[in-house]
């Protein structure tokens, strides 16, 4: 009898890490409504850490300030602070560069940028589409962070790089660019970058974000929120580590085949507030306030639940 | 090693190799589908006229000017479409200031339909209602103001004939009234596309709706102002359906689309701009069209950023054009107070970056460039409506090869309308036509479209202009003012083949003679050598919309290359200035509030460009 004790063992061994691996797989899975085909899981925002920038201390600028990348008054970028919002930081050496589209605060205040082709087209403004940029938290310099030399707008797509989302539980930024697409294929992507070393941790392929953010489920489990620039879906992405899982989830769809989601913000667990834009690859303005529509996307009884307001 | 050691070692292998496959499979999760859509076929309409002439969209137009003309600006419902309570809740709110409130705009009223009265539903009611209606009979009617695009909707006690809240939603749309729904089929049937398509006169019993909305949600017709649905023809042999997209805002059919039977094919995906852009997309940006028509055979297609290009143009057989495109359209105001100038930021217009520049004196110049391009996947900001369209010219001698581009939000003010439009006529001539419908951000506007046109005869070119009574050869690239000639010497210049100097065309601009209201191009002219990164491709915008001297070709030109017998390129810059005037009025859109309470857009043109016309042809 003795001598089958290694089979034995070998057996349980077996078993065992067979039912530790089932279980924590099973633990990473996302609540789906297979009947409804509902996304039901419970979202909430990842841990605050973005900080103020240390060279709005040195500057004695007070709360609040507000990133003013509306492209009416300013070109670029510009930070609004005073009552009433109406004094302005925008230093000569910010206008050199071009137009940005969105932008995220990491944990030492520096602001990365993400930048936008802008109506008229000149000479620079697709190498600009190629490079993230940051203003430094404690010189204030803007500066090209890294280029992206894979990325290669054109007059039939003007996109660059055009979302962002910084997670500082793990200091890496995930940012996507649109150049790629063309109208037949879905060719953007979506890269995960190390924000200390600048290296590239991971690239995914073929999907068009025009926004991203970052959320946990109730579970712990981390994902990426993606609102995707061909179709009217939040899309989630589960994250493994560093590494990210597809295919998709779709969260929610809006009720416009042509809106398009801009900006994600998870506000507090249950509650994410979608802001949603025309798009088409085109450089048809869609910066005035009637051209953007707001959404709450709550969770209620269970479901996400997709509730349009009135206005911004 | 005993055996079953040995036995034990593969069952941690192969165990560990079966949990890694586990590990590393991907869940059965919902997939992230792939828009199918593209493969429908989208169809546009190419002929408005006919829906004037249905009989229920006269009755229908003869009833709405008839209310206004009584100062009634809501279309009541006919009887028939009401019960007794809902007849005196009508008769109430007609006459109900507060649900009137948004029916007139600077004393003319404006055209609104009662859509519907019925008993009030509980999803309708606020606290205070409930109450009362849990006692009382009570009946909701909304009304649709068509110019606003709002709905009002009343919640009324038929017992003490009591209006108990009225609820006004801008931007929705409600459930359409039995009338409008017959007047939507009836355009439906009445559209020849859609009988083309089916291959047969359909009946109105082969037709669904099953778009119209259950309750106010977003009209399926995107162009959002406007009050849509989408009448159904099922195929359920072929399991497809044309869905038509009927626009009641305007009274004809704005797109229809074949959609198989699936589930893909919600209608919430039917709406006039998207399926606009697909059609366009796939049928005219991502390949060339041929069209052969009166001994002309012409290619062309929508360009990213340069409007609508022909290509390889033959007359009777040979080759006449390489390309012809209008690739920029160059817009700047005058103003005055250049001193109090602020040059240190960037402005911006209705979302445009504006570009100033000085002038004499106080002058200064603002303005931006405006490209025209393919609805998606490129850096256009005017952007094309409906496909190209083929037209007979007015004149008879001829037809037109042309394309609507507009702002999405023309006529408002600071947005624009372009024609990029090419005539061809029977005895080989053929014009490049620029028209600019306004409306622009206001007087003083100076419009200048830039036109690049490349002859080719199959061999090189020669250009001449007159000098006198003499041709005068332009041996080096060069650019003048085009002078002004007398009508019966209309021609100043001359292209012709290097090898056979009789064949070639007369260069004749505009200066209002060809009976199309224009007063005129005011044009310059430059002659270049022909090289491929110069405009052959799509050019992006071109030089500085508000140096009046210079039109961004002069960079071409500064080598100053000899032009004799070479592949030469032609940039034609007429140069408008708009009038706002009354009864004046140039280059300009207006939009007023008709008998028939509905906005209507009032253009007035403004036409340049210059015609061809074969040496030889000008004595005949």
């Amino acid at each position: 009898m003795k001598r089958y004790l290694p089979i034995v063992v070998a057996v349980c061994v077996v078993f065992g890490l067979g039912y530790v691996v089932v279980t924590k797989k099973e633990h990473a899975t996302i609540n789906v409504d297979q009947k409804k085909h509902r996304f039901t899981a419970l979202l909430s925002p990842l841990k605050h850490c973005a900080k103020r920038p240390n060279f709005l201390a040195a500057l004695h600028v007070p709360s609040p300030v507000m990133i003013d990348l509306s492209q009416k008054r300013y070109k670029g970028i510009a930070l609004l602070c005073g009552s009433d919002f109406n004094k302005v930081i925008y230093p000569p050496a910010w206008r050199k560069e071009g137009h940005f589209g969105t932008y995220a605060l990491d944990k030492k205040g520096n602001i990365l940028l993400v930048p936008m082709p802008y109506i008229s087209i000149k000479q620079d403004t697709f190498d600009q589409q190629k490079r993230l940029y940051v203003i430094n938290t404690d010189s204030g310099q803007l500066v090209p962070w890294k280029t992206f030399n894979d990325i290669q707008p054109s007059a039939n797509n003007p996109y660059g790089l055009v979302a962002i989302a910084y997670d500082c539980e793990d200091d890496t930024l995930w940012v996507s660019a649109l150049d790629k697409s063309d109208y037949y294929h879905e060719a953007g992507r979506i890269y995960h970058i190390d924000r200390k070393t600048k290296r590239i941790l991971q690239q995914i392929e073929h999907i068009d974000a025009l926004s991203l953010a970052l959320a946990r489920t109730k579970s712990g489990k981390k994902l990426l929120l993606v609102g995707s620039a061909r179709r009217n879906v939040l899309l989630a992405y589960t994250l493994e580590g560093t590494k990210i899982h597809s295919p998709a989830y779709t969260v929610t769809t809006l009720p416009s085949a042509r809106e398009r989601i801009r900006k994600i913000k998870l506000r507090k667990e249950g509650e994410i507030l979608l802001e949603t834009i025309d798009f088409s690859y085109t450089l048809i303005s869609q910066s005035e306030q009637q051209d953007r529509i707001l959404y709450h996307l709550l969770f209620r009884h269970g479901e996400w639940v997709l509730q349009k307001q009135p206005s911004l | 090693m005993t055996k079953e050691i040995k036995l034990s070692i593969w069952i941690i292998i192969i165990g560990v190799g079966a949990i890694a496959l586990y590990w590393f499979f991907p869940q059965d999760n919902e997939q992230v589908s792939i828009d199918k859509s593209n493969s429908e076929r989208i169809i546009l309409p190419s002929e408005d006229t006919v829906y004037k002439e249905v009989p229920s969209v006269k009755e229908y137009l003869a009833s709405v000017r008839a209310s206004i003309r009584k100062g009634q600006p809501v279309l009541p419902l006919p009887e028939s479409e009401l019960d007794a309570y809902a007849q005196k809740v009508q008769a109430l709110l007609l006459h109900h200031a507060g649900f009137l409130k948004d029916t007139v705009i600077n004393g003319r009223y404006l055209h609104n339909d009662m859509m519907r009265i019925v008993p009030a539903l509980v999803g309708s009611l606020d606290e205070s209602s409930k109450a009362i209606c849990s006692r009382h009979r009570c009946y909701q009617a909304e009304k649709y103001n068509f110019v606003t695009n709002a709905t009002t909707r009343a919640i009324v006690d038929v017992d003490s004939m009591k209006v108990l809240s009225i609820q006004y939603y801008p931007n929705m749309q409600p459930d359409i009234s039995l009338r409008l729904t017959h007047i939507a089929q009836d355009i439906a049937l009445a559209a020849p596309e859609v009988k083309r398509e089916l291959g047969y006169t359909p009946s109105k019993k082969e037709m669904t709706m099953a778009n119209v909305r259950g309750t106010m949600k977003e009209s399926p017709c995107e162009n959002t102002t406007h009050l849509c649905v989408a009448p159904t023809f099922a195929d359920h042999q072929k399991e497809e359906a044309l869905w038509a997209v009927v626009d009641l805002t305007e009274l004809r059919l704005a797109a229809a689309k074949w959609a198989g039977l699936g589930k893909t094919t919600t209608p919430a995906c039917i709406s006039e701009r998207s399926l606009q852009n697909r059609y366009i997309m796939e049928n005219f940006c991502q390949k060339d069209t041929v069209l052969k028509r009166n001994g002309w055979e012409i290619t062309y297609r929508l360009t990213g950023s340069d409007g609508l290009e022909i290509r390889h143009v033959r007359f009777k057989g040979k080759e006449v054009i390489r390309s012809a495109k209008i690739v920029d359209w160059h817009v700047s105001y005058q103003e005055k107070g250049a001193s109090a100038l602020d040059e240190t930021t960037e402005s911006y217009i209705e979302g445009r970056r504006v570009e100033f520049v000085r002038g004499e004196g106080e002058r200064f110049l603002f303005g931006y460039n405006d490209a025209m391009g393919c609805p998606m996947f490129s850096t256009s900001v005017v952007l094309p409506f409906n496909a190209p369209q083929v037209k007979n010219l007015h004149s008879a001698d001829g037809f037109m090869l042309t394309q609507d581009y507009r702002n999405p939000k023309w006529p408002m003010a600071c947005n624009y309308r372009y024609e990029n439009r090419f005539e061809f006529y029977n005895d080989g001539s053929f014009r490049i036509v620029g028209v600019n419908k306004g409306r622009g951000c206001g007087d003083h506007a100076i419009y200048r479209p830039v036109m690049r046109i490349d002859l080719s005869f199959d061999t090189k070119e020669r250009f001449y202009a007159k000098d006198g009574k003499n041709w005068q050869l332009w041996e080096r690239e060069q650019g003048e003012q085009v002078p002004v000639m007398p009508l019966n010497a209309p021609f100043p210049y001359k292209v012709v083949s290097s090898k056979e100097q009789n064949r070639g065309y007369y260069i004749e601009p505009n200066y209002g003679q060809f009976h199309d209201q224009s007063r005129g191009d005011h044009a310059r002219i430059y002659v270049t050598r022909f090289h491929e990164n110069e405009g052959d491709r799509d050019l992006l915008t071109l030089g500085s919309c508000c140096i009046l001297n210079e039109d961004g070709v002069e960079n071409y030109l500064k080598d100053a290359e000899r032009i004799k017998d070479q592949d030469i390129v032609i940039w034609y810059v007429p140069r408008i200035e708009n009038d706002t005037r009354k009864g004046h009025e140039y280059c300009w859109a207006d939009t007023v509030i008709g008998d028939d309470g509905n906005l209507h857009v009032q253009v007035w043109p403004c036409t340049v460009g210059p015609k061809f016309v074969p040496i030889g042809e000008e004595e005949k």
